[in-house]
């Protein structure tokens, strides 16, 4: 019997650090739904993750076949997460159901908020207005809760168009930006479910600031699991 | 055009608004901006050509992905009216051919749907992309053979297994059986 002790011990602490090291890997590749409506910046900032920048005056327009990627990964501030099957989709109310089919396979959905549609600089522009901001979030709150998703990030993009924030300060305008967004908070779920980014995508150095923002909040999600 | 199906030509708007003023044909009509459920039926089949493409490219004439008989090309295009901002023309073709001498035929008939929309594109550029996008040999799929290969591996490895402890336990019950001279 004495004899088989070592050997059980060594297979038991081989099976420990395996199911860890795997448990360690699947953790940091995750399926992720990235949304919002048209010219928010899904493409902007998906293609600063796969280092595709593109400058304003040669960006390719709207996106209306989706882009796949099949690996994305992203090191910010020695951090690192790999996205598999990113898919860039169009932002059109008519691609609503291809939404959907991106959260029902995501743990994680990033939603794209124009900030200039907070400032009611949008409300012209129909599909990109308050409204639809609305309209996205009723709807994304009820696939939210019927799916497996872990956690949906707002993401406030375009700050650098919103003149309010030259107006306030850094601070007082966060401030102001969560209070607009409570009620789009309550209807995605309620903050134990819904974390807010804000920022620009403006220059590339932005859009990383973002995307670190974003990874310390799917780690911290996955930490404090 | 024989074997030839346009199914979809779909152009979105120049200016700020939301799909009411993007230009959608299907099968020979112009959808309007209250047939909606046409409209979401595009954007489900560009997601499933774009989830099953055997390649997916793009070049300088744009970007093309081939699903099956599908071809899904994407060229640039221009409002006739003067917007400022670049448009993409998106043109979803159901091909029962393997030759590529449609291209040119098609791609204008294409470009005279969309004048009627008062949108203009480069029809050489749309037949290019036809072309290149329908003749391009799909790449191999290394993944997939090596996923083949370690599942046989993986199953001949269990076979191999299975078949040696048989044989032990056979070898093991054959030692147990007294023969009939020993019984003696």
């Amino acid at each position: 019997m004495a004899p088989l002790v070592p050997w059980v011990a060594v297979t038991a602490g081989g099976a420990a650090v395996s199911w860890y090291l795997v448990r360690r890997l699947r953790r940091r590749k995750y399926r992720i739904a990235v949304l919002g409506a048209r010219y928010s910046g899904k493409t902007t900032l998906i293609n600063s993750w796969r280092g595709e920048w593109v400058e304003d005056e040669f960006d390719p327009g709207r996106t209306q076949a989706p882009q796949r990627y099949a690996k994305t990964k992203l090191t910010a501030e020695g951090l690192r997460l790999t996205f598999t099957n990113l898919t860039d989709v169009a932002g059109a109310i008519n691609a609503w159901p291809a939404w959907e089919d991106r959260v029902k396979e995501s743990r994680y959905v990033l939603y794209l908020v124009d900030a200039r549609a907070l400032a009611g600089s949008l409300r012209l522009f129909k599909g990109r207005d308050w409204h639809r901001l609305e309209d996205d979030a009723g709807l994304m709150g009820g696939w939210l809760g019927a799916n497996h998703v872990e956690l949906c990030l707002m993401v406030v993009t375009h700050t650098d168009e919103d003149a309010r924030l030259r107006k306030l300060g850094e601070e007082q305008y966060q401030e102001l930006v969560m209070t607009q967004l409570d009620p789009l908070i309550l209807k995605l779920g309620g903050p134990r479910k819904v974390r807010v980014v804000i920022g620009s995508l403006k220059r590339l150095q932005d859009a990383q600031g973002v995307t670190a923002q974003i990874m310390r909040e799917i780690i911290g999600w996955e930490k404090s699991k | 055009m024989m074997g030839i199906a346009t199914r979809w030509v779909y152009v979105e708007s120049a200016g700020d608004e939301e799909s009411g003023e993007s230009f959608a044909w299907q099968d020979g009509k112009v959808l309007s901006a209250a047939q909606n459920a046409e409209r979401e039926q595009l954007h489900r089949e560009l997601e499933d050509i774009v989830e099953r493409a055997e390649f997916d490219e793009r070049a300088e004439w744009g970007r093309a992905v081939r699903s099956g008989d599908r071809l899904l090309v994407e060229v640039e295009a221009t409002p006739m009216t003067g917007a400022a901002r670049r448009l993409t023309a998106t043109v979803v073709v159901s091909v029962a051919r393997p030759d590529t001498e449609w291209a040119s035929e098609t791609a204008g008939e294409i470009a005279a749907i969309l004048r009627d929309a008062e949108i203009s594109i480069a029809s050489d550029r749309l037949a290019q992309a036809f072309d290149e996008g329908w003749s391009r040999k799909t790449p191999f799929d290394w993944l997939r053979l090596t996923r083949v290969l370690a599942a046989a591996g993986a199953a001949l490895t269990i076979a191999w297994w299975w078949m040696r402890s048989a044989g032990r336990v056979r070898k093991r019950r054959r030692a147990k059986v007294p023969t009939s001279g020993e019984q003696e």
